[in-house]
């Protein structure tokens, strides 16, 4: 090789180096559009004193760099060779002086059976919806045509997140306005932006599905990619595969819809703390298992291994303070037989510290209070009383109607705080989605079930322990969206890096040697590799032998610049 | 009368039904214990005591609203095949999850991140402390 040869290979290997240098920053690019006029939301012009590492100096240039901080974090967690746009805008929301909608956030546009380019792997499965700024990049191009415009004649967004412009105001939760540091959680009373961009977009990004969560009906009766991974384990079926009324069914069948993506349940026990609070029946064979139960806010709290008995049924007198001979609400009768046992009680009339104090006295060791009304999971049990020293819980009603019915042969239980599982996730690690029923605040199959422990991004609040990471150990989305086909692709070439062969690569637009540009476009190979990928390789293989360095490079001598090429 | 105009209208009539006195005997009979099996399909707001109370003014309006930004209904997506197979369809704002936000009188905050009526009905209109109401004392 001819020795300028080596300085032109030496100095691509240099800017190779300095290349990878800059593939730890962001690996695809979120842009906010602000949408607000001059003079109000982002573009608000109160002077106000920079906070929590937001530099800004008014209202509006704090608001935007915090929803741009939340869009940074997005931004260097997934790649994309396609720019993702929000649409954002602080407009009015619905309020109240104590309730408000803090904001409201979703893709705009969904695809099924696109095209790709280049490297790009197109969609995973046909015939599925794929969230825009998703199918963008699984496409490598952007979907929407450029000459498509909006109704107000701007290209069309990928994510479009409202803020509520009046918050903390006297007539809209006052007193709890937006906070826009940087950091967690922001002083008490306030809600803190950035985690609930944060959120916002992740709903956006891929977070959430688009089946009516009432009748089960799908958009052109398509699936999605997160439907996809929602499994039901009672019917075991994924939702994709379910009728319209099985969909329905299994939005509300609590503790029982987990996700089945493996990237979520291997990142799983990096984030879930253990500890599992269940009702376990041992015998009989016929209703063995794990129970979900609702906590009580008093007497002891369930511990490891818990307490073990035989459950028997509570019987009081039916009287005035309840008309129900199960319902506990009158000294016990039955107390012999329940002495040393697990009692189980009706949910009604009286307060449940009355039930459970009543079994107490009766040398219960423990109480079960059998919900009154379907639904579950059970809601916890509320009341005070100081003197209670024996754990309770609620237990759905169609679990007591099944206990009771094996009673007469005998019910062995246990009830204490299963260690061997984590907390929101099921026996076989996966995470639970919030699927209570009958609907409640929070209803919605694309969240998190609330009982996860540590508290994650995507649950339907936004908790005051959040950080602002989304990766694991502190959070489980970024798992989620490599669950729906956010592939790593740290190079931005289209190819997951599991299969890329230079998963970092080179990628000036033409092959260079230091500051000279060949004017040949730097071609991507198959298996992930650029021309300048492997003419850097060369250099690093054969550093002190001309003659091998020559035979190396020779297959990719177009792309040589003209006088170097022998 | 359109998909939206029914949800709105559904809202109303949920409103109106809180006035109705024997709901609210009904209700009234189940205050002050933890016998929620009338709670959960009430129809009106509950106070702190558990006991039936008219939604506030700003409730109404907020539900009202709610209700119009929360229709969600697969007809109004028209999805459309181009030539080359692609399936594309533009979704509506009713498609957006909406964080709400509620502060209790004892000041406990509630969050709930939500795409329908009626989790907005019930989060706004049961208090976390009331007996019965759906979502009191959740495991966590």
């Amino acid at each position: 090789m001819r020795a300028h040869v080596r300085a032109f290979v030496t100095c691509a290997l240099t800017a190779a180096l300095g290349a990878l240098s800059t593939t730890a920053h962001a690996q695809a690019t979120i842009t906010i559009v602000n949408a607000n006029a001059p003079g109000v939301g982002y573009n608000d012009p109160t002077p106000a004193a920079p906070v929590g590492g937001n530099p800004g100096t008014t209202i509006g240039e704090q608001r935007l760099n915090a929803v741009r901080h939340a869009a940074s974090i997005w931004a260097q967690s997934l790649a994309s060779p396609v720019e993702i746009t929000v649409l954002s805008i602080f407009t009015t929301r619905a309020c109240t002086p104590t309730a408000a909608v803090l904001a409201s956030a979703g893709a705009t546009q969904i695809f099924a059976n696109f095209d790709s380019v280049g490297l790009s792997p197109g969609p995973e499965f046909q015939d599925t919806w794929y969230h825009v700024a998703l199918a963008n990049k699984r496409a490598g191009v952007d979907l929407v045509p450029a000459d498509v415009k909006d109704p107000v004649g701007n290209p069309p967004d990928d994510l479009r997140v409202f803020f509520n412009i009046n918050l903390g105001q006297p007539d809209c939760l006052a007193g709890s306005p937006f906070y826009y540091g940087f950091d967690t959680p922001g002083p008490p009373s306030t809600v803190n932006l950035v985690a609930t961009a944060l959120h916002e977009m992740g709903h956006g990004l891929g977070f959430s599905q688009f089946a009516s969560v009432t009748d089960g009906t799908q958009i052109s009766d398509l699936t999605d990619v997160y439907a996809r991974n929602l499994l039901d384990v009672t019917t075991g079926k994924t939702w994709s595969q379910m009728t319209n009324a099985e969909r329905a069914a299994s939005a509300v069948n609590g503790r029982k819809v987990v996700w089945m993506g493996p990237n979520v349940t291997a990142a799983a026990p990096d984030v879930l703390v253990p500890g599992f609070p269940l009702l376990n029946i041992g015998a009989p064979a016929a209703i063995a298992g794990n129970y979900a139960i609702g906590t009580a806010a008093f007497g002891p709290p369930l511990s490891s291994p818990g307490v073990t008995g035989q459950v028997v049924l509570a019987l009081d007198a039916g009287d005035a303070a309840g008309p129900s001979e199960t319902d506990g609400c009158s000294p016990i009768t039955n107390a012999a037989e329940l002495a040393g046992q697990i009692a189980l009680v009706d949910r009604g009339t009286c307060g449940f510290v009355v039930k459970v104090k009543n079994a107490q006295d009766a040398g219960a060791i423990a109480v079960l209070v059998a919900d009154n009304v379907a639904g579950s999971p059970p809601a916890g049990l509320g009341g005070v009383d100081p003197t209670i020293t024996i754990p309770s819980v609620r237990i759905a009603l169609s679990d007591g109607t099944a206990i009771k019915a094996q009673l007469a042969g005998g019910v062995t239980a246990t009830l204490g705080v299963d260690l061997s599982l984590r907390a929101g996730a099921d026996e076989q690690g996966r995470v639970m989605m919030n699927a209570p029923s009958p609907v409640q605040p929070g209803s919605s199959i694309s969240h998190w079930d609330p009982v996860a422990s540590r508290n994650l991004l995507m649950e339907p609040a936004i908790n005051i322990d959040l950080t602002h990471s989304v990766k694991p150990p502190e959070d489980l989305t970024l798992p989620q969206m490599r669950d729906i086909g956010w592939f790593a692709d740290a190079d931005v070439d289209g190819l997951t890096d599991a299969l890329d062969a230079c998963p970092q690569s080179l990628r000036p637009p033409t092959v260079t040697f230091g500051t000279l540009s060949t004017g040949v476009p730097n071609r991507v190979f198959s298996d992930g590799c650029t021309t300048q990928d492997r003419v850097a390789a060369c250099l690093a293989e054969s550093p002190a032998n001309n003659g091998a360095l020559i035979a190396c490079v020779a297959p990719y001598r177009d792309a040589l610049p003209p006088g170097t090429q022998d | 009368m359109s998909n939206f105009s029914m949800a709105a209208a559904g809202a109303l009539v949920a409103i109106a039904l809180a006035a109705a006195p024997a709901d609210a005997q009904t209700a009234a009979r189940g205050g002050g214990n933890d016998d929620g099996a009338r709670g959960a399909g009430q129809k009106a707001a509950v106070d702190a005591q558990g006991r039936l109370r008219a939604p506030t003014p700003e409730e109404s309006r907020m539900l009202e609203a709610l209700g119009r930004m929360l229709d969600r209904s697969a007809a109004r997506v028209t999805p459309v095949r181009r030539a080359d197979g692609t399936l594309s369809a533009t979704l509506p704002e009713s498609y957006m999850e909406s964080l709400i936000v509620k502060r209790e009188a004892d000041g406990t905050v509630r969050h709930a991140c939500i795409h329908d009526l009626e989790s907005a009905r019930r989060l706004l209109l049961f208090p976390v402390t009331a007996p019965g109401a759906p979502g009191t004392l959740e495991e966590k």
